[in-house]
C-alpha cells in the first residue's frame, strides 16, 4: 500500500500533494508526508550556466571516448535480435543442446552447434569474455579435428583448421584489445596459449594420418605443393621439436578467406564476429585459399556431408593461389589412404 | 512518438556515433544525474566532475546497451552509482563525512504547493537521510529525486523489486524515527 501510494504521490498530476495523501490509509499518511518533505529537501536545480559549462567539457572529450559504432547488418536486423536468438538457443532442451555440443562437422547437428557457439559469444559482452569464448571455440575445432581423423574422415580437417585459425586469432586480438583497455587478461591469455600448445601437439599427432593435401594445409605450403613449399605467412610451419608461432600466423581472416565465414549458416554470426567480422585489416595477404566456391551458396554449415562430386576440400582446392597444384583433390572420390607412403612431420 | 521510442531512437543514433544525439541525451539526463551525484558527494565541483565522467563513460559503453531490463535511465544511474563509489574510494572518504561537510544548503526550488504538514527543517531531513543504510538512502534518492520505479531502482541496486519495496518502507519508517528522536 505504501508503495502504491508513493507511486501515486510521485507520478500524480499534482505531484506530491495533500489530495493524494487523503486517499492513503491513515497509518501510512505520516510516511507519505515524510516522503513529500524529503523530496522537497533533496531537490536540486542545477544552474543553467553550470550545466552548459559541463556540457562543453563533455562534448570536447566525447570524440575520443566514442565507442565504435555498432554496424547493423541488414540480415541480422531481419532476423530475431541476437540476444533473443541467444536466449532461445540456450534454452534448447538439454538433450538437444548436449547432442549438438558434441557434434562433429559430419553430423547433422553441427550447424546447431555453431549457433550455440555464436549464442555464447553474443552473451559474453566483455572483451576478455569474448576472447575466452573464442579460445574455447578454437579448442573445440581441435577436438573435432581429432575426431574426424580418428573416424577416418580427414576431408574435414582443412576447413576445421581454417576455422581454428580464425577463432584463435580472434581470441588473441580481443585479449590484446582488452589488455590495452586495462582489463586483466591473464587467465584468457593462459587459455589461448594452452590452446595453441594443444594445436601444435595435435598437428604433430595427426600429420602422419592425413592425406598429403591436408598435410600441406597443416604445414601451409603454398599451392598445396609437397615438401619444399614456402610456408611464408599463413599457418605456421610445424617443427617436430616444438611449436611454432610465427608473427602474422594464420591469415584465414584476411581477404574474407575464412572458410568458416563462408560456411556459416545464412544470417548467422560466426564466432569471429564477436570481435571482428570480415577481413582482418593489416593482416598479411592471404596465402590461404580463396573463398570456397564449392562450399558456398547454400551449404548451410559444415554438417552436410559432401555432395556428390563436391568434397569439402574442393572449393578450397579451386581457390588455391596461382601455381598451386593442389595435391588433395577429392573430386567426389574417396580420399587417398592416409597410410599411403611414410609420413614424417618435417621432411626438410 | 512516445517518449521511450524517442529515447530509443536517440540511443541508436549515439550508438552509430552521432555526437549531436549524445548531446541531446546529455540535456535530457544531466539534471537528475547531477542532482543524484551532488546529494551524495556534497561538493558541486566534485559532482560536476563525476557527472561529466558518467556521461563520457556512458558514451564509451553505449555500444553494449540494449533495451532489456529496466531501460536506459537505470543503466545510466548504475554508472553514476559506481562512479560515486569510486570517487569515495579514491578520496579515501566515506559518504557520511562527505554529507556532513557538504554544501547541502543548496538553493532549491520552492515547492509551489508546500505540501509538507510537518515543518521539518530541510537540513535536518537531509542529515537524517544520511543516517540510513546505504541501500535505504539510494532507494529514497532514486525514488524521490529521480522518480524511478521500483523496477528501475532494482536494476540500479542489483536487487529484486520486492527488496526495493521493503527498503523503501524501512527507509521511511527509520527516517521518521530519526526525525522524531531529533524533535525530542
Amino acid at each position: 500500500m505504501l508503495d502504491a501510494s508513493l507511486a501515486d504521490l510521485i507520478s500524480g498530476p499534482g505531484g506530491i500533494g495533500a489530495g493524494s495523501r487523503r486517499q492513503a490509509p491513515a497509518q501510512i499518511q505520516p510516511l507519505l508526508a515524510l516522503a513529500a518533505a524529503c523530496r522537497d529537501a533533496l531537490e536540486i536545480e542545477p544552474s543553467p550556466e553550470r550545466r552548459a559549462a559541463v556540457k562543453t567539457r563533455v562534448m570536447a572529450a566525447a570524440p575520443a571516448r566514442l565507442s565504435a559504432p555498432v554496424k547493423k547488418r541488414p540480415l541480422r536486423r531481419f532476423l530475431l535480435r541476437p540476444a533473443t536468438v541467444a536466449a532461445a538457443i540456450l534454452a534448447l532442451t538439454g538433450a538437444t543442446a548436449l547432442a549438438a555440443n558434441s557434434a562433429g562437422p559430419d553430423n547433422i547437428l553441427y550447424p546447431l552447434k555453431q549457433k550455440l557457439e555464436e549464442a555464447r559469444s553474443i552473451v559474453a559482452m566483455s572483451k576478455p569474455g569474448r576472447a575466452a569464448v573464442a579460445a574455447g571455440d578454437a579448442g573445440k575445432r581441435l577436438d573435432e579435428i581429432k575426431a574426424m581423423v580418428d573416424k577416418g574422415k580427414p576431408q574435414y580437417v582443412s576447413e576445421l583448421l581454417a576455422n581454428y585459425d580464425q577463432q584463435i586469432n580472434d581470441a588473441q586480438n580481443l585479449a590484446a584489445a582488452a589488455r590495452q583497455e586495462g582489463d586483466d587478461t591473464t587467465a584468457v591469455m593462459a587459455m589461448i596459449e594452452a590452446t595453441r600448445a594443444r594445436h601444435d601437439a595435435l598437428m604433430n599427432e595427426i600429420l602422419g594420418r592425413v592425406p598429403a593435401g591436408v598435410q600441406a594445409v597443416i604445414r601451409h605450403e603454398e599451392g598445396g605443393a609437397g615438401a619444399g613449399g614456402n610456408p611464408a605467412g599463413g599457418r605456421g610451419k610445424m617443427n617436430p621439436g616444438g611449436s611454432t608461432r610465427p608473427a602474422g600466423r594464420s591469415t584465414s581472416g584476411s581477404g574474407g578467406v575464412s572458410g568458416r565465414s563462408r560456411n556459416a549458416p545464412a544470417g548467422g554470426q560466426t564466432p569471429n564476429s564477436a570481435g571482428q567480422s570480415g577481413p582482418k585489416q593489416g593482416m598479411p595477404p592471404a596465402v590461404e585459399p580463396a573463398p570456397q566456391q564449392g562450399a558456398s551458396g547454400g551449404n548451410n554449415g559444415q554438417s552436410q556431408a559432401p555432395a556428390a562430386g563436391t568434397a569439402p576440400g574442393q572449393g578450397m582446392q579451386q581457390g588455391m593461389p596461382q601455381g598451386g597444384q593442389g595435391s588433395y583433390n577429392h573430386a567426389g572420390q574417396n580420399p587417398p589412404s592416409p597410410e599411403a607412403g611414410s609420413m614424417t612431420f618435417d621432411r626438410r | 512518438m512516445s517518449e521511450k521510442r524517442e529515447l530509443s531512437k536517440l540511443i541508436k543514433q549515439v550508438q552509430k556515433g552521432d555526437l549531436d544525439a549524445f548531446g541531446k541525451l546529455y540535456d535530457r539526463f544531466y539534471d537528475p544525474v547531477y542532482a543524484y551525484v551532488l546529494r551524495q558527494v556534497g561538493s558541486p565541483a566534485d559532482a560536476e566532475d563525476i557527472t561529466a565522467g558518467v556521461f563520457l563513460e556512458a558514451l564509451e559503453k553505449i555500444g553494449g546497451f540494449s533495451w532489456r531490463g529496466a531501460g536506459f535511465g537505470a543503466w545510466l544511474f548504475s554508472i553514476a552509482r559506481h562512479d560515486v563509489l569510486d570517487h569515495f574510494r579514491r578520496q579515501g572518504k566515506n559518504r557520511e563525512a562527505a554529507i556532513t561537510n557538504n554544501h547541502m544548503d543548496i538553493p532549491s526550488q520552492e515547492y509551489v504547493e508546500a505540501t509538507a504538514e510537518a515543518a521539518w527543517d530541510r537540513q535536518a531531513l537531509r542529515n537524517a537521510i544520511w543516517k540510513l543504510s546505504d541501500d535505504q538512502q539510494h532507494v529514497l534518492l532514486l525514488k524521490l529525486m529521480v522518480n524511478f520505479s521500483n523496477r528501475q531502482i532494482a536494476a540500479v541496486l542489483s536487487k529484486g523489486e520486492g527488496a526495493v519495496k521493503a527498503l523503501q518502507h524501512r527507509a521511511l519508517t527509520n527516517l521518521r524515527k530519526i526525525m522524531e528522536g531529533n524533535d525530542d
